[in-house]
């Protein structure tokens, strides 16, 4: 059995009288890939802003069995100043990775993402959306990190994007790393994933890994049912 | 991860920073333009006293848009800031920062001496002048920094600017009203806990009078309070979070 990388117990979080998320609890093994669904407002960044300490607890336990962790947000922002191959550096300097080896992994992913090498020269908040989200996973990947944690990690990605970054995920995990999504798009999450966690108005409602579903398991039926959706959805009708 | 590589990030992030900062860069490159003018005009002595006493303010500027800026536009929810590292990134700038200024302030001063030396040699009274005028300038990130947390872009430093304008306007009412604070304030002593008072608050605001040579032996006061400030951030950022744009 693999280690466990993340382990997220108990946790709970209110913001004034909203209860974003309570009880959550979960864990990442290392070599699986883990999508995180939930509805909008469900408490999937909630979650993942807690475990990697950008938010506070209220109540609960994150633990994290890594050396590096790699983060992509939803819409990556940097500062405004910086260019694109000093903020490389700085997170290869902060952990501890020689410039030149940085350097090296940096124009291979380039290659993989693909991403415009040349663009590294230039200010990050110059780039379009899309390649701010590379930029972002770039800044990661070059650190092989033990945990991945990405939210949103298709959106602004074009679809020859979107196919690299599945395999990339895929190559992480066979890596050893534990890959944590947290995504809309079922679809895309449904071709990569391994483990599956749903949550719904804050809480952890199903948590399986893939061999327990079954070769074939429809992700988007489990995920409806999970959250009680699973009704047809309603049709138009017309009087007219 | 070790502390250190933290604090090289802050510094190199920081530098990076204030390089590229226009306001910054006006206020550092005038300041010595403004010090070889006088010298050309007056002298080597109104020169150094002008650069001591206008050297904490290249400080405060430094501290413009460093801190709640950067939380609320989300450029601290990056990897280079995971597992609570925005939290000490931010408590290193003030270090950084700190750092930035005094090795900006040593250049700046070694240049004046340089300039000088076939007519003068520094003396220890220059060099009290640089600790006094350097504790003023760590007091301004220290109270820069802390207003950071609650002033977005440069708010900070323009309340501080505003604060000390209605400090010189007090001063001038005081003055024509018949008070003999301003006469006080000239020779360093302080008759009566009001005149005291008064002098705490302003140089609490405007920290540069300490370079006055008849008031340096208060710089250590300014000194602790820096101290004072920086451990009220450290309370400020421990409760901190990035609640996102």
């Amino acid at each position: 059995m693999s280690r466990t990388v993340l382990a997220v117990l108990g946790l709970a979080r209110r913001f004034g009288a909203v209860r974003a998320v309570r009880d959550i609890g979960f864990s990442l093994e290392g070599g699986r890939v883990a999508a995180l669904l939930g509805e909008n407002g469900a408490g999937k960044s909630t979650t993942i802003r807690i475990a990697l300490g950008f938010l506070r607890k209220d109540e609960g336990e994150v633990l994290i069995d890594a050396g590096t962790v790699g983060y992509v947000s939803e819409q990556p922002s940097f500062f405004p100043w910086a260019r694109g191959d000093e903020l490389l550096e700085c997170a290869a300097l902060l952990n501890g990775i020689p410039r030149d080896q940085a350097r090296r992994s940096a124009l291979e992913w380039c290659e993989r993402l693909p991403f415009p090498p040349e663009l590294l020269r230039r200010r990050v908040s110059t780039y379009s959306q899309g390649n701010r989200k590379k930029f972002a996973y770039l800044q990661s990947l070059i650190l092989s990190p033990d945990l991945f944690v990405a939210d949103e990690p298709f959106s602004a990605l074009d679809p020859v994007s979107i196919r690299n970054a599945r395999g990339i995920f895929r190559e992480l995990a066979s890596g050893g790393s534990a890959v944590l999504l947290s995504s809309h798009l079922i679809g895309e999450v449904g071709k990569v994933y391994d483990d599956i966690i749903v949550v719904h108005r804050g809480e952890v409602v199903l948590r399986e890994r893939r061999e327990a579903l079954g070769p074939g398991a429809d992700l988007e039926a489990l995920f409806l049912r999970a959250i009680g959706q699973d009704r047809p959805a309603p049709t138009s009708t017309s009087n007219l | 991860m070790p502390d250190r590589a933290r604090g090289r990030l802050a510094l190199r992030l920081t530098v990076l920073k204030l390089l590229r900062s226009p306001a910054t860069l006006v206020s550092a490159l005038s300041l010595p333009a403004l010090v070889g003018f006088v010298w050309a005009r007056e002298s080597r002595g109104t020169a150094m006293r002008i650069f001591l006493y206008l050297l904490p303010h290249v400080f405060l500027v430094t501290t413009q848009n460093m801190f709640k800026g950067e939380a609320a536009g989300g450029v601290l929810e990056n990897v280079l800031f995971v597992r609570c590292g925005f939290r000490r990134h931010i408590l290193w700038k003030n270090a950084a920062l700190a750092l930035a200024g005094v090795a900006y302030a040593l250049v700046v001063f070694a240049a004046i001496q340089v300039g000088g030396l076939g007519t003068h040699r520094a003396g220890p009274a220059d060099l009290r002048g640089l600790a006094v005028s350097l504790c003023a300038g760590i007091y301004y990130i220290g109270l820069g920094g802390l207003l950071g947390h609650f002033f977005e872009g440069g708010s900070n430093v323009l309340a501080l600017i505003v604060a000390q304008a209605a400090a010189f306007v007090g001063l001038i009412v005081d003055a024509s009203g018949g008070h003999r604070f301003l006469e006080a304030l000239g020779t360093g002593t302080f008759s009566g806990p009001g005149e005291q008072l008064r002098f705490i608050v302003l140089a609490g605001v405007l920290p540069n009078i300490l370079v006055a040579a008849y008031l340096r032996r208060q710089a250590p006061w300014i000194a602790l309070a820096a101290g004072a400030l920086f451990l009220i951030q450290v309370l400020i950022v421990r409760r901190s979070e990035l609640r996102g744009r």
